[in-house]
């Protein structure tokens, strides 16, 4: 049975978010093995907002992902940090990423006086992807980060691939284009206006992110990447991250997954379907 | 703002839990008391459009309900069973379900501000939603963008759909949504086929009588789709254009969030006018 409720939480009670209880029977339904297991022991998932998109995620995407790991005995609370969804406005005296860390902070003191949550794993897509690697940096609580579509940066292998891309979706779109107007009289404009590939990501600095991804390794932070196939012009195979930061000794502690099929926002019910499985097992993998 | 549990009959859980779909209270309100009274009292409810649409302009209608707050307003919004933060799953909704959420909204309302007349403004198929209540005889039905016909809508939606999954940004190949039955994956919602059906039948032409006192039609876009709608109702629907177009049917718009401050403005101006 599912249980949720809402907190507000913040220094005003300002900003809004929804605790999912971890469900105490077991399920058949997710694709790795169940527990049973006292739930005291799992870290508390923070699901954080995708772009400007509200607490619920993208197509409904978190509140699935909640109500699916609370049947795996995990406690997962989704909210709003300021300015988007249900949480006010920021006061704009500090920046982003030290707002970002204190109001992080504030949904973790929230959840730690009510339930007496000490330990956390923080999710995000996107923007939220960056928040995630921010707060695990700052905030010796997170023990784990699952972060999709967070930064990359590129190596001789994946400069080939990237261009090796470009030249087949030249290929595709030419060969779309005659079909296109074979199979149909007319086609949206909108697909003309998105069909042109526009590089609008900026990364932080990759010596900074060194830096900061050496102190979690030291910490033993657990850390899941997923990049989405279509981002593979920045993230276009499983190993670039070890190639990114050679110097960094990962041991087990990092997991990459590549969904090579799936859209950045994971528009299809089946490539959403696959991403909660592969974040769910490597949650009862890591923390069971 | 204040959250409120409710769904049956207006029956609120006092601390908040809500457990399964088929418990007392599937459904997450929230509820904007006014900031202070100003001459009139007087309570808004706000219907949410849906699928991408609700997600698209959710924090519009989060600055809408402060503004009217601010204005004196009781507000109340909330999400329909099997969407946002409710209970349940958009697979299981029915059309029927939601008029049932809409009429027991302003139940709660009603109970919340302790009014007995309410005004509600609706988005898009939330403003045909509401247009089909019949439980309650409104103040005043505002229509914001309403679909008038649903298998018109349904068509846009799979537009949307089909251009989506061909993309060569979006995609590296064209994509086909996994079949499973009885499901149409519609801009990345999953749509049971009564719910298909029931959506693709709804007209607002074909209502005959409106539960509201007085009902405005606001279009942010293409205003000659309401023309038909304005005749037949000539002498109870008020039309206004508010040129800030929301570009529903487009491709390129589904993931943009709604910044619709004109249309705020003139809704936050009607309302106002109303006391």
């Amino acid at each position: 049975m599912i249980s949720e409720k809402v907190v507000q939480f913040g220094k005003q009670q300002q900003m809004f978010g929804i605790v999912t209880e971890p469900q105490a029977a077991s399920s058949q339904n997710g694709s790795a093995s169940r527990s049973d297991e006292n739930t005291d022991n799992k870290p508390t998932v923070l699901i954080l907002n995708a772009g400007l998109v509200h607490r619920v995620g993208p197509y409904r995407m978190a509140v699935t992902l909640a109500r699916r790991l609370s049947e795996c005995g995990y406690r997962v609370f989704r909210f709003d940090i300021s300015s988007i969804g249900d949480s006010d406005g920021n006061s704009g005296d500090e920046d982003y990423r030290a707002r970002t860390v204190k109001e992080i902070g504030f949904a973790q003191d929230a959840l730690a006086e009510k339930y007496g949550c000490d330990r956390f794993v923080a999710l995000g897509l996107c923007t939220g992807a960056m928040n995630a690697h921010v707060i695990a940096v700052a905030d010796k609580r997170i023990v784990g980060a699952v972060l999709l579509d967070a930064y990359a940066y590129p190596t001789m292998k994946s400069l080939v691939n990237r261009y090796l891309s470009k030249l087949r979706k030249m290929l595709d779109r030419t060969l779309f284009k005659r079909l296109s107007h074979k199979l149909r009289n007319s086609r949206n404009s909108d697909h003309e206006e998105i069909a042109e590939g526009i590089d609008y990501w900026v990364f932080p600095p990759k010596e900074e992110i060194e830096v900061e991804l050496q102190a979690l390794v030291k910490r033993e932070v657990e850390l899941l990447f997923i990049y989405a196939g279509s981002f593979e012009y920045y993230y276009s195979y499983p190993k670039q991250l070890q190639d990114n930061f050679p110097s960094i000794n990962f041991q087990d502690r990092l997991s990459v997954n590549i969904i090579k099929e799936t859209d950045h926002m994971y528009t299809l019910f089946q490539d959403r379907e696959i991403l909660i499985n592969q974040i769910t097992d490597w949650l009862l993998k890591k923390f069971n | 703002m204040e959250p409120t549990y409710f769904g049956n009959n207006g029956d609120s859980h006092g601390d908040g839990y809500i457990a399964g779909p088929h418990s007392s209270s599937p459904l997450l309100g929230l509820y904007h008391p006014p900031d202070s009274f100003q001459g009139v009292e007087r309570a808004v409810l706000l219907c949410y459009p849906m699928f991408q649409e609700h997600i698209r302009s959710y924090r519009a209608y989060y600055n809408l309900a402060n503004k009217l707050a601010a204005a004196g307003c009781h507000v109340l919004r909330f999400d329909y069973f099997g969407t946002g933060d409710s209970m349940g799953w958009i697979e299981e909704a029915t059309l029927e379900r939601w008029i049932a959420d809409t009429e027991m909204a302003i139940d709660e309302l009603k109970s919340l501000s302790g009014l007995k007349s309410v005004t509600v403004i609706g988005l898009r198929f939330g403003a045909t939603i509401a247009a089909l209540q019949d439980k309650h005889m409104l103040e005043h039905l505002i229509l914001w963008d309403p679909v008038i016909d649903g298998s018109n809508y349904l068509s846009d939606l799979r537009k949307i759909q089909t251009n989506l999954t061909i993309g060569v940004e979006r995609y590296s190949r064209p994509r086909t949504p996994i079949q499973r039955d009885g499901i149409e994956e519609i801009t990345g919602f999953s749509l049971s086929t009564p719910l298909i059906d029931t959506i693709s039948k709804t007209k607002l032409l074909s209502i005959e009588q409106w539960s509201s006192k007085r009902v405005s039609l606001v279009a942010s876009e293409m205003p000659s789709q309401y023309d038909a709608l304005q005749q037949k109702f000539s002498d109870k629907l008020s039309f206004s254009h508010v040129n800030e177009p929301s570009e529903w049917s487009s491709l390129s718009k589904i993931e943009d969030m709604l910044m619709p401050f004109q249309v705020i403005a003139h809704l936050l101006q009607k309302i106002g006018n109303n006391a």
